[in-house]
């Protein structure tokens, strides 16, 4: 810590701090123009000039980006610190006369006219006065960089390239937003909102966090969601071998900073036009070895965190393999989540039994089998041989197992990792029963964007009771639906949070993000809403889906069962691997003593009452989201929805015992 | 000699810090707050603040993610 001493005050600042921070730290203003908390201060405007004594040399500087390094005595209001603002404001305001900010700094230091005439005198209110502040914000804060100055003293100005309107222009209005004297004005809105600054204004937030917070939080600019992969090994969450274990001492062969070397495009993405988040990578110039495109150089948009928790879920711990499925999943169209489960799932039945090389048209594919695997990935592309099989998914491979080969429905029951038909994404979630439910009842199947409270549930266990739990699986799937609803991406939500976000009532919730939502529809519709009427919105909306599900067949409470490997040990040694946490859950919580019993009547105990747990949070969830015990929206529920009118909705609830 | 970490008990020792803490537990992912006995520590005093015996850890992680 350095002290330094500001006018009549004396603190303590960490090395760096600038003069502007530390004076504000102590409540001492000093005014700036040209600097903004948020970007890199240039130093342009010298508006902010203070002088400063060190080492007995006295000197005025400007306080925005001058970092304290050493012991200093800074003046703010000496008479050469005023003197020289003095001159900047009156060269300021010959030139900018009519411009608000300058008259208003410039009274400030009690200077109403100039003494001189400015050549360039400019009597436009909205006068460009060449702070940087926009040009700073594009490329800093938004990442586009279109802007930049032209031109040298009195004809420097603003301009996109070219001085035309660049394409790469994403029309964010950030410019807009922090310019100081109005002179950028966004053209008309095609959407026509009826509040823009106010959806600016709360966009805003999300940009200025992102610039200052996401390198100590997230990364999603530099690593986007890769950064997972580590981590999740950390908390025993990273799939590994069809989700018997959830980490490897091989996980460090695929982490984040392999991708990281190999991402080259680290600009804005187009994966929303305009996000600061800028999460979505791509690896440039990768060659790729296989399959019709192999000796190719291409540009591969990913991995993302799920294709490498996939990769390790079939024992691959390779990322140049990584890139290159996610290269033809892509190009094939087919879903990387999808394909890298129902491997696991293929590779596991290799190792069983279920299938060997006769059955696999000779691909032997033992977990970690990466060759033979991405030959299944282009045999099901060209719709050929063990790929006709495979690209059926692991629901209807279940079947056929059983139906060809005999195998024993039970096991593929356990271990096939599907729910609804849909494969599960790549979280290990055998540990959190509340994960187990975002899984096993979310609309669309085994996945895991409807709720993620494995931190929630497991680690800080803040969620104990099945009613904490139930509330959790509601709450979360209805504000999740609601990005769905508006055709929003849920990270910028809570992949970057404020920093007094610990300090709120409900910060799993991030209460201040979630005003600035309600900010933004207010500005997009006109109509004020608070964060109970976002809830509602979606409210209407799953249930209506809930119960379209049920038309089609699949929205009772049998389609919300999980496989046992998503909610315990299968095997004997997915057990042993955590033997130490089940003996102890066994003697704690089960109140079954293990001394002394085999490792498979462990496991059934242990089953018995997992499965007995599940089955309490679906009629804890179904209760608490006004459901059937059969989970099936009431005829009441519907009603105080107000979604009761469609067609034959009374019908169909009644016909399924839900007309109460 | 014991400390409670989210509520499992944790073995203590003499010149604990927080950050060392957070790497016996592996607890790596960066969006966390921690409360010793219910006092909220600051990013930056995690390296330099010391545990005492029998302290209560609340490590509470934010949730992120699609
Ligand atoms: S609207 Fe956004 S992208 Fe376009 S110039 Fe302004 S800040 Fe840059
Ligand atoms: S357009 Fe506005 S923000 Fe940009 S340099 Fe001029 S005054 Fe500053
Ligand atoms: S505010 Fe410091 S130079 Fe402009």
């Amino acid at each position: 810590m350095i002290q330094v001493t500001i006018d009549d005050k004396t603190l303590e600042v960490e090395a760096g701090t600038s003069i502007v921070d530390a004076a504000k730290s102590a409540g001492i203003f000093i005014p700036t123009l040209c600097h903004t908390d948020f970007l890199e201060p240039e130093g342009a405007c010298r508006v902010c000039s203070v002088e400063i004594e060190q080492n007995g040399r006295f000197q005025v500087v400007t306080a925005c980006n001058y970092p304290i390094r050493g012991e200093l005595t800074v003046k703010t209001a000496s008479e050469r610190a005023l003197a020289t603002r003095r001159t900047v404001l009156e060269m300021m305001l010959a030139r900018w006369p009519q411009v608000k900010v300058v008259r208003d700094l410039a009274k400030h230091l009690g200077i109403t006219e100039p003494r001189f005439a400015h050549p360039q005198k400019n009597e436009d209110p909205h006068a460009c006065i060449l702070c940087g502040l926009c040009v700073r914000t594009c490329r800093e804060g938004v990442w586009q960089n279109v802007l930049g100055f032209e031109g040298r003293g009195a004809s420097r100005r603003v301009v996109m390239p070219y001085d035309g309107v660049a394409p790469e222009c994403v029309g964010c209005g950030a410019c807009a937003f922090v310019c100081p004297t109005g002179a950028i004005q966004m053209m008309d809105d095609p959407n026509h909102p009826a509040d823009a600054a106010r959806i600016r204004r709360a966009g805003m937030v999300v940009t200025k966090e992102m610039v200052l917070l996401d390198d100590d939080q997230c990364k999603m600019r530099r690593a986007g969601t890769a950064h997972l992969v580590e981590i999740m090994n950390d908390y025993d969450l990273l799939p590994v071998n069809n989700y018997r274990f959830g980490s490897s001492d091989d996980a460090h062969k695929i982490s984040s900073p392999h991708f990281v070397k190999r991402f080259t495009q680290n600009i804005q993405d187009g994966c929303a036009l305009g996000c600061d988040m800028a999460c979505a990578k791509g690896s440039d110039d990768f060659e790729i070895t296989t399959g019709p495109d192999k000796g190719k150089r291409v540009c591969v948009d990913g991995p993302e965190y799920e294709t490498a928790g996939g990769t390790t879920n079939m024992g691959i711990f390779d990322p140049e393999w990584c890139i290159e499925m996610n290269y033809y999943c892509d190009h094939y169209g087919v879903d990387t989540i999808s394909y890298c489960t129902l491997m696991a799932f293929v590779m596991e039945c290799y190792e069983a039994g279920v299938l060997n090389k006769e059955r696999t048209g000779g691909l032997e594919l033992p977990f970690g089998a990466a060759d033979a695997a991405m030959e299944v990935l282009h045999q099901m592309a060209r719709g050929e041989g063990f790929g006709l099989v495979a690209g059926q998914g692991v629901r209807r491979m279940k079947k056929m197992f059983v139906a060809d080969y005999g195998a024993d429905p039970d096991f593929l029951n356990d271990i096939g990792m599907e729910s609804k038909g849909l494969e599960y994404s790549e979280y290990v979630t055998k540990e959190s029963l509340a994960q187990q439910g975002g899984y096993g009842i979310a609309l669309k199947g085994a996945q895991h964007d409807e709720a993620w409270l494995i931190f929630m549930d497991m680690v800080n266990k803040q969620i104990p009771s099945f009613a904490d739990k139930a509330e959790a699986l509601h709450y979360f799937p209805m504000w999740r639906t609601w990005f769905g609803l508006m055709g929003l991406c849920k990270l910028p939500w809570n992949d970057v949070e404020p920093t007094d976000n610990a300090e709120t009532d409900e910060p799993a919730k991030v209460p201040k993000h979630v005003a600035g939502y309600c900010d933004f529809v207010a500005g997009m519709t006109g109509q004020e809403v608070t964060p109970a009427d976002l809830i509602r919105m979606s409210e209407r909306v799953y249930n209506f889906q809930r119960i379209f599900n049920l038309k089609m067949g699949f929205g009772q409470r049998e389609h919300d069962r999980i496989p046992y490997r998503s909610a315990g040990p299968v095997t004997a040694t997915e057990y042993e691997s955590r033997a130490e946490r089940y003996d102890k859950q066994l003697a704690e919580e089960v109140d079954f003593d293990p001394a002394g019993k085999s490792t498979d009547e462990k496991c059934a105990a242990l089953r018995t009452w997992r499965e007995d747990r599940y089955e309490k949070l679906l009629d804890a969830v179904y209760e608490r989201r006004g459901w059937t015990a059969n989970g099936i929206p009431t005829l009441t529920t519907a009603k105080a929805l107000g979604i009761d009118k469609m067609d034959g909705l009374v019908d169909l609830l009644t016909a399924n015992g839900a007309a109460q | 000699m014991a400390l409670t970490v989210n509520g499992e008990p944790h073995p203590f020792r003499e010149g604990l810090t927080i950050s060392a803490l957070m790497q016996e537990k592996r607890f790596s992912y960066p969006l966390k707050t921690i409360f010793v006995n219910g006092a909220r520590v600051d990013r930056k005093a995690q390296d330099t603040t010391l545990l005492s015996d029998g302290d209560k850890v609340d490590v509470i992680h934010l949730m992120s993610g699609g």
